[in-house]
Formats: C-alpha cells, sequence, structure tokens
C-alpha cells in the first residue's frame, strides 16, 4: 500500500516537474510594446504581399533603397545611402551603403536589387503588385508581353478567323465589341500605338470588313510579334544591363520610361524591396524563405517568433546599419481580428497600440472619453463595391450608375459610421497635392437611378436577378451592406443580399470573379492619384471586376508620360471631357520659357489627364465609391513617435515608449 | 402479464380490469394536467411561438414596427426602449422587438426542423438494427459508436465547411449538420426498446399471425416506443436551439436567429458603454424557450415514462 502511495506520489512529482518545466521554457521576456496587428499575415514576402497588415511587417524586416520618415512619410536614405537623378528625370543613379547587411551577415550590393526586381517582374512569379514598378524601362516588356503575345497569337487571331467565317460580308460593331471584351483584346494590346489596332478598337458604329480587317490582322500578327521580340529582349536584358543594373556593388542604375515624381516614394514602398537572393535561388529554402524558422530580412526588425494566432515577436535586428537609431528592442504584434477584444486588450493596458478599429456603437462615447488616445484623421482610402463587369446585368453601365445613384452615403457616414468619414462620389480622395478631381455625377439621385435601370430593362426593379453582395467578414462591412441592400430594396425594387466571407476565401473569390456586387477598400501607396486610378487599367492585378475600357487604360498609359499626349493630342483631344482645360495645359506646357517650367507644365498636364481618366471612372461606374475613410488608432499617451498620416502608416522604426516617472 | 406501457389495444385479453376505460395516452395525459411545471412550460412556449410566427405581421400593422431591410433608418440608430420601441432599436434603427421575433422563428424552425431529422434517421436506424439483431445489429451500432467518437462540434463544422459559402448563408445545411449530429442517442434508445419489445408476446402473436416484417415494426413495435422518442425529441429541440446559438458565436450559425442576435449584442458590450438592450432580449427570449421545452421535456418524461409513475 505505502508503496503504492509512493509511486503515485512519484508519478505526480514527474508530471507536476513536466509541467513546471513546459511553463518555465515558454517564459519569455516581455516586450517593449505590444500592438494589435490584425489579421495574420498572408505572407512575408514583400514580392507577393498586398495589404496592409503584411506592409506594416515588410516595414520592419526589409528596408527599400529608401525608407519612409516616420514623421513625414518622405523617402530618407536607406540602403541608399544617395542618389542622383538626371535632368530629365528619367535616370537614378543610387549610391549603396557599403556597410548595409541582410540579417544573417551577407553584405547588400547593387546586384541584390537589380536581382530582386527581375525576379519581382519575372512572370512565374505572378506578383499582384508588379506593375506599381511598370515605370521602369522594360519591366513592363518583361512582365506582360510574352502573355499578351500568348493571347494574341493562341487566341485573338484564331477567334478573329472564326468571326470573319461567321460574317463573311464583314463584322458588324457589336458582335466585334463583344468579341474584343470576350478575348481581352484591350489588355493584349495595351498601349500600342498601331493605328489599324487603335482604329478598331475604336469602332463603335458600322462594320469592320475588309480592307481595314485584312489590315488589323496583320497589325496584330505584328503587334504580337513585336510584344514577344521585345519580351524576349526584356527576358535577356532586364535587371542585367537594362532598366534596373548593377554598375558596381554600390552603385545601382535605375532607367524610367518617363519621369515619375513619385519614384522615390515607390523605392520605399515594399514591392520594391530586395530579397535575400542567396535564400530565394537555394534550391531547399526555394518554396518556403519566407516561412519565420527561415526568413532573412535586412531591415531594423528581425523576426524572433510566430505563433499563428497568437503573437507575433520582432526584435531590433544586430545587423541592421541603423541599429542605433532603433529604439524598441522587442515588439509584440497581436492578430486579433475581434474588435471588441482589441478594444477590451488596449483598454485593460495589455496593449499599447490599437490598430484595429473599435466597435461603431461606442465611436462618439469614445472619442468624448479618450481624446488624446483615440486618434481620428483623414485617411488616403477608399471604400467601394464592385460590381462584376463580366456577369449580367452588371455588364450594362447604366445598371451600375443606377445602383451608384440609388445609395445613400450621407446616412451610412453619419449615422451607421459616426466617426466622421467622408462620402465618396469619386475614387481618388480628396486632398492630393496638385490634383482636383472631376465633376461627378453620382450623388443620391432617386428619380435619376429610376430611370436609368427602367431604360436597362428593369422598371420597378422587375425581372431583375436577386444580387449577391459579398463582403469579408467585420461587423462594419456588415452593418453597410445591410444599409445598402435596404437602400436598393427601398429605391429601386432589388433584393440584395449581403454575404460575408473571412478574408483569404473573400479573396480568393474577388480574384477569381466569382461574385456580384463585393466590397473592397484602397489605400494609397503614394500620395498621388495614379494609385488609385492604374487600379481600373484593364486586367490590372487589383482591378478584379472584369471592366475594361481601352480609352482608360490609354489615358493612364499618357499620364505615365505626358509627352505621349502630346504626340497624339489632337486626335484625342475631341475624346476627352473637358478638351478646354486640356487645350490650356498644352499651351502652358509649349509656353514654358525653361526646362523646369516645363517639367511643371507637364506635371499639370499629367493631372488633367488623370483627371479625365476618373471623369470616365464615375461615368462607367466599374466601382461604387461609399466612403473615404478616417483612420482610428488607439494610442496610449506614453508612445512617442507615432504621428497620424492619411496613409495610417506609423513605421514601427520610430515609434519608442516614455513613461512618466511614477513613484 | 401486462408489461407496463403497452397499448391495451396491443394485446387484446391483457388488460386489467381496474384499469378498463382508460387508455395509456389518456393516462399520460392527465399525468403531464397535473405537473404544473409541464403545463407552464407548455403554455409559454405556445404563446412564445405564437408571438414569434404571429407577431411581425400584426405589430407592422397595428404599430409600424418592422425590421425588414428597406425598414433600416439609421438615423434613428440604437434607442433605448421605450413605449413606443419596448425592445430598443438595433444599430441600423430596425425595431428590435420584431427583429427578436422574427430570431425565434428561425431558432424554433431550427430546433424543430433539425429534431425531426433526427427521429426520422434515428428511429429507422435504430428500430432496423434493435429488431433484425445479430451481425447487423453489431455492425450498425458500432458505426454509431465511432460516429459518437468524433466530437459533434467537429462534425457539424465540417459539413459546414463541407457546403460552399453561398449555400451556408441559409439555414438549409444547419438543419442538416445538427440533425445529422443529434440521431444518434435517439437510434441506440430507439434500438434498446425495440430489442427488449420484439420478443414479447405480442409480437410473437403477430408473426404467427403472418405479419411481415414492415408490419410488426409499424404496427406493433414502433407504437410502443412513442413515448420515449417524443420525450428525448422533446429534450432534442433545446439541446439543438442552444447548439445553433453556440455555432452562432462561432460565426457558423443562422442568419438572424436569437444566438446571432445575442452575438452581435455581445460586440457593443463593452466598459465605454453597453446597448444592453440587444444582448439581453435575444437571450431573454432564449433562455425563456430552452426553460419551457426543458420543463415540458421533464413532464412528457414523468407522464410517459412508467417506472417513474406515481402511485
Amino acid at each position: 500500500m505505502a508503496r503504492n502511495l509512493l509511486g503515485i506520489g512519484g508519478v505526480f512529482a514527474v508530471a507536476l516537474l513536466l509541467v513546471g518545466l513546459t511553463f518555465s521554457t515558454t517564459q519569455e521576456a516581455p516586450a517593449d510594446f505590444r500592438f494589435i496587428a490584425g489579421a495574420e499575415p498572408k505572407t512575408l514576402d514583400p514580392h507577393l504581399m498586398t495589404g496592409q497588415v503584411e506592409g506594416r511587417y515588410a516595414d520592419a524586416l526589409f528596408e527599400g533603397l529608401t525608407y519612409r520618415d516616420p514623421e513625414t512619410l518622405e523617402p530618407r536614405p536607406g540602403v541608399a545611402r544617395s542618389w542622383e537623378i538626371s535632368p530629365d528625370k528619367k535616370l537614378y543613379v543610387f549610391h549603396l551603403r557599403p556597410e548595409a547587411r541582410w540579417d544573417d551577415g551577407t553584405p547588400i550590393t547593387a546586384h541584390d536589387f537589380a536581382w530582386s526586381w527581375r525576379r519581382l517582374q519575372a512572370p512565374e512569379l505572378g506578383s499582384e503588385y508588379a506593375y506599381i514598378l511598370h515605370v521602369v524601362r522594360g519591366a513592363e516588356a518583361f512582365n506582360a508581353y510574352a502573355g499578351h503575345a500568348d493571347l494574341l497569337e493562341s487566341t485573338v487571331l484564331p477567334g478573329l478567323k472564326a468571326l470573319r467565317a461567321d460574317h463573311p460580308g464583314g463584322i458588324p460593331a457589336p458582335a466585334w465589341q463583344r468579341y474584343v471584351a470576350k478575348a481581352h483584346l484591350n489588355d493584349a494590346v495595351k498601349g500600342t500605338t498601331d493605328a489599324p489596332i487603335q482604329a478598331a478598337l475604336a469602332l463603335k458604329q458600322g462594320v469592320l470588313a475588309d480592307p481595314a480587317l485584312g489590315a488589323l490582322e496583320a497589325a496584330l500578327s505584328a503587334e504580337a510579334a513585336r510584344r514577344r521580340a521585345a519580351a524576349a529582349h526584356a527576358r535577356v536584358h532586364f535587371g542585367v544591363d537594362e532598366g534596373i543594373y548593377a554598375r558596381d556593388d554600390h552603385t545601382l542604375v535605375v532607367e524610367l520610361i518617363a519621369p515619375t515624381p513619385y519614384f522615390l516614394e515607390l523605392t520605399a514602398f515594399y514591392t520594391s524591396f530586395p530579397v535575400p537572393r542567396h535564400l530565394v535561388e537555394h534550391p531547399a529554402h526555394r518554396d518556403d524563405w519566407f516561412l519565420p524558422e527561415k526568413i532573412v530580412g535586412n531591415g531594423p526588425f528581425r523576426l524572433a517568433a510566430w505563433r499563428v494566432n497568437e503573437k507575433m515577436r520582432l526584435v531590433r535586428s544586430p545587423t541592421y546599419w541603423n541599429r542605433d537609431a532603433i529604439a524598441l528592442d522587442v515588439i509584440d504584434a497581436f492578430p486579433v481580428e475581434n474588435s471588441s477584444a482589441a478594444l477590451n486588450l488596449y483598454l485593460t493596458g495589455a496593449v499599447d497600440w490599437n490598430t484595429n478599429p473599435p466597435p461603431l456603437a461606442i465611436v462618439d462615447a469614445l472619442r468624448a472619453r479618450y481624446p488624446g488616445e483615440y486618434v481620428l484623421n483623414p485617411s488616403m482610402t477608399v471604400y467601394y463595391y464592385r460590381f462584376n463587369c463580366t456577369r449580367k446585368p452588371f455588364d450594362d453601365p447604366r445598371v451600375r450608375r443606377a445602383i451608384a445613384l440609388a445609395v445613400d452615403r450621407e446616412t451610412i457616414v453619419r449615422h451607421v459610421l459616426r466617426k466622421g468619414d467622408t462620402p465618396a462620389q469619386h475614387i481618388v480622395p480628396y486632398g492630393l497635392p496638385g490634383y482636383e478631381p472631376p465633376p461627378s455625377p453620382l450623388g443620391l439621385k432617386v428619380e435619376e437611378a429610376r430611370a436609368l435601370l427602367a431604360e436597362a430593362g428593369y422598371p420597378g426593379g422587375r425581372g431583375f436577378p436577386e444580387v449577391k453582395l459579398l463582403y469579408n467578414t467585420l461587423e462594419q462591412h456588415k452593418l453597410i451592406a445591410e444599409t445598402v441592400a435596404g437602400d436598393l430594396k427601398r429605391h429601386l425594387g432589388l433584393t440584395v443580399v449581403p454575404f460575408n466571407q473571412e478574408w483569404q476565401a473573400y479573396q480568393a473569390t474577388t480574384l477569381a470573379g466569382e461574385y456580384d456586387m463585393a466590397r473592397a477598400g484602397w489605400i494609397g501607396d503614394y500620395a498621388d492619384p495614379n494609385t488609385f486610378l492604374d487600379l481600373w487599367i484593364t486586367n490590372g492585378g487589383n482591378n478584379q471586376t472584369g471592366w475594361s475600357n481601352a480609352a482608360y487604360d490609354r489615358l493612364l498609359w499618357f499620364a505615365a508620360d505626358p509627352d505621349r499626349f502630346l504626340a497624339e493630342a489632337d486626335a484625342w483631344l475631341g475624346r476627352l471631357a473637358e478638351p478646354e482645360r486640356a487645350r490650356a495645359r498644352i499651351a502652358a506646357v509649349s509656353a514654358a520659357p525653361d526646362p523646369a517650367a516645363q517639367v511643371e507644365a507637364k506635371a499639370a498636364l499629367r493631372m488633367h489627364l488623370l483627371r479625365e481618366a476618373e471623369a470616365l471612372l464615375v461615368t462607367e461606374v466599374p466601382v461604387l465609391p461609399v466612403y473615404f475613410y478616417v483612420n482610428q488608432n488607439l494610442v496610449k499617451p506614453h508612445v512617442k513617435g507615432w504621428h497620424p498620416n492619411p496613409q495610417d502608416i506609423h513605421p514601427l522604426r520610430g515609434l519608442f515608449v516614455q513613461r512618466p516617472e511614477g513613484p | 402479464m401486462s408489461a407496463p406501457g403497452r397499448p391495451a389495444a396491443a394485446a387484446p385479453g391483457a388488460v386489467p380490469e381496474a384499469h378498463k376505460g382508460t387508455s395509456l395516452s389518456a393516462d399520460a395525459w392527465r399525468r403531464l394536467k397535473r405537473n404544473r411545471a409541464a403545463v407552464g412550460g407548455a403554455l409559454v412556449l405556445l404563446a412564445l411561438a405564437a408571438a414569434c410566427f404571429l407577431g411581425p405581421p400584426l405589430l407592422d400593422r397595428a404599430f409600424d414596427l418592422r425590421a425588414a431591410p428597406e425598414d433600416a433608418d439609421p438615423t434613428r440608430a440604437y434607442e433605448a426602449p421605450s413605449w413606443s420601441e419596448p425592445l430598443g432599436r438595433d444599430e441600423l434603427g430596425r425595431s428590435y422587438l420584431v427583429r427578436v421575433l422574427e430570431g425565434g422563428q428561425t431558432s424554433l424552425l431550427v430546433g424543430i426542423v433539425a429534431t425531426l431529422v433526427s427521429v426520422l434517421v434515428g428511429v429507422t436506424y435504430g428500430a432496423v438494427a434493435g429488431y433484425y439483431g445479430g451481425r447487423l445489429d453489431e455492425v450498425m451500432m458500432r458505426v454509431v459508436d465511432f460516429l459518437y467518437g468524433i466530437p459533434y462540434m467537429f462534425l457539424v463544422i465540417l459539413v459546414l465547411l463541407v457546403v460552399g459559402d453561398e449555400q451556408r448563408q441559409s439555414a438549409v445545411p444547419v438543419f442538416a449538420a445538427l440533425g445529422l449530429v443529434q440521431w444518434l442517442t435517439m437510434a441506440r434508445i430507439v434500438r434498446g426498446q425495440v430489442l427488449t419489445l420484439r420478443h414479447q408476446e405480442f409480437v410473437l402473436a403477430a408473426r404467427a399471425l403472418g405479419a411481415s416484417d414492415a408490419r410488426i415494426l409499424l404496427q406493433h413495435i414502433l407504437p410502443n416506443t412513442l413515448g420515449v422518442v417524443v420525450v428525448y425529441a422533446s429534450l432534442t429541440v433545446p439541446a439543438v436551439i442552444i447548439l445553433e446559438s453556440f455555432l452562432s458565436f462561432l460565426g457558423l450559425g443562422v442568419e438572424n436567429s436569437w444566438g446571432q442576435l445575442a452575438a452581435r449584442g455581445m460586440d457593443v458590450v463593452n466598459p465605454i458603454r453597453a446597448y444592453w438592450w440587444l444582448l439581453l432580449y435575444p437571450s431573454l427570449f432564449l433562455a425563456a424557450t430552452l426553460f419551457s421545452l426543458n420543463f415540458l421535456g421533464d413532464g412528457l418524461r414523468d407522464a410517459l415514462d412508467p417506472r417513474t409513475r406515481e402511485s
């Protein structure tokens, strides 16, 4: 008996010891700074990420040629110590710091950057954000032209032959335009300068027949061959001796196709960050180098631990060139998505910074009670609904416009959100430097909406199919979706069923285009309208509406280099919404007394071209803008170096903690 | 000779003289009526069901209280309960009374439909296993044991994840999933009953008279298990309602059930300011329903289960 008891006691003691050991090994040093990070990151590979949550980690773990100043967000010398810009603003020479290191000790060279940008643009990688660097010479050719040529040769041309056989007397314009949409022809010849192709794409009436048809076929073949050749050229040269290349280990040259005012900002953006070639190309790590136990970065922090759905721990990198300027040693990021849970963690002091918007129900109370900690400031972010423009009835612009005219944005902002957001009748948020948005036909205009819907064949909503309104799971998206559903029922008689998916499922669904209407938001990547407008170029990675408009693509292509527009201005002025304004700006360019004034005048012309593009967007309404966000943050008073800004970017590198001296 | 709990008609001649003129169901009814908790539960339940299904159209007509999508009026969001709006308004200014009543429709339907599914599957399965016995019984009951071994929540979530996101917005998969995890106990209980019944004299008599298996099962055996089935089913309804509420808290439940309303009410309870009515009222209705169902179920068991019969 006694021996039995002893045995039981022994087992119990061993078990206790094991439990104790388990807990003692999980005991970690407390972090200097803890914050609510939102969702779990989808990836840590800066070339593949697209979200704000991921971007925050990328800024901590990696560093580009420049980094954003924590206060002003202006680009500051990062891996590049200094740079020179050519007078025509198309050539950048970056001088890299010799002391910059990957955090495994390997030095970072200009070759790493050239190789990384080449990897980003490689069609095999399939980066959704690659287009953001298409301003670099050869990048677009390398990234997309081979795909265009394939599309032209394997789909467009055989299809055109078949179409021609179906219409021996010439192809009627409607059938032709249907074919253009179906074969994604706009995408395949994006930016072409070829006259027969442009004429054919613009054809809205009459018949496409010989000899124009024969010329078109020949032009498309030639275009395919041209693109194939350009792609082959870029495959050999891009990142090697063209576009971006290393002059020596610490000198990097970047050639742009046109002056790009926001280019330096792009070098601080995660898509342009270098990735460790020695790891990414290593056969054993190629597919999972971005996993926490392997990842090597060059940023101010390194990843110490990642426990999914618990926390991510970042520690100051001992190899970062500017490590002495980093105040925080240990940071814990908690992936909490529930707004109540996040708020409670903040209020009980378990975190210092809550990035999660608090529950809408209490925003007014929070404003009153925590005026210094609850920071609200206008954001460079637009909340919108995508229409699936490939699906009936949303392929009809009248239907899209009717719906956009029946949504009461004012009520949503004032009574549902209640935190001071701005109702949006545009896609580009107000207040971007140098940009004045075009007049918008949107707004709450119920009579017009009803008339448009009737004109499209659905008087009083009769015969209109049930609409599924997709949103990613979040309380405020649900409330807005329900309000919009109510508006559309009340004003147009449409039955709209809101339904939700988790963030990752939602992303897959919208990417595959399997929705009717889907909620989305876009945070400007830099302070220029281009970051909002180039979303909607044909088949852009973030377009996801299926909307395609040749004139729109062309306007953005012009805006990338106003000289292109100047070359074709006469033909184009008649197609613009505001030709007078355009004419005035063209005159200003030719009247410019010196090159600097000319650059400025061209910048103004560029802004006008972007304004024309947006005017097209608010007429065709492939997306329904709802409101421009205010950013919401809860920040403890002891957190310093945290500055509100429209992009809602608060680099961890700039934060420090200063508690008042306690008794 | 007279096995308790058997209808008098099933075994002619076996009825004791003293009980002549009262059938088992009449007996049970009498006992049920004497159980105050059960009667109270039944009345509350009836009132709740009537309110949930008849209330919304009446409130619409008589008091202008509505909660359809087009009745959202965000300018009146979060109005506290008042005389004109007894349960306040929700986050989009819809009448919360109507929303809670409509939520009751969903919750009650979920409970009843899922229970019917479990009764249908469980009774059939258990009766077949118990009646035929032998190897078949062995195999069928091991399958049940196996399914018992899998955590039911896991099964439900699995079923809900297998159906697509779009179907998940409708209530049918939840009905089916909940019913499919609830039938196991029902199958065991019915099998046990059938096992004791199938060797009884009245079954032998029926078989001697040449009745088919189907007829024996349907006419002679199943009516005798009815009491147990009713009792267990009445206890399954609240279990299912609770399970659905739990699923709602995990974000997998049926839209606009009481569980979902309460889950959303939870989101606005925090140290800053609480819109208490959003959480309180669906929870109260849910609790009242569960109490009534449990009292009624207990009462039914007392009335139908002869072993607890009062002398």
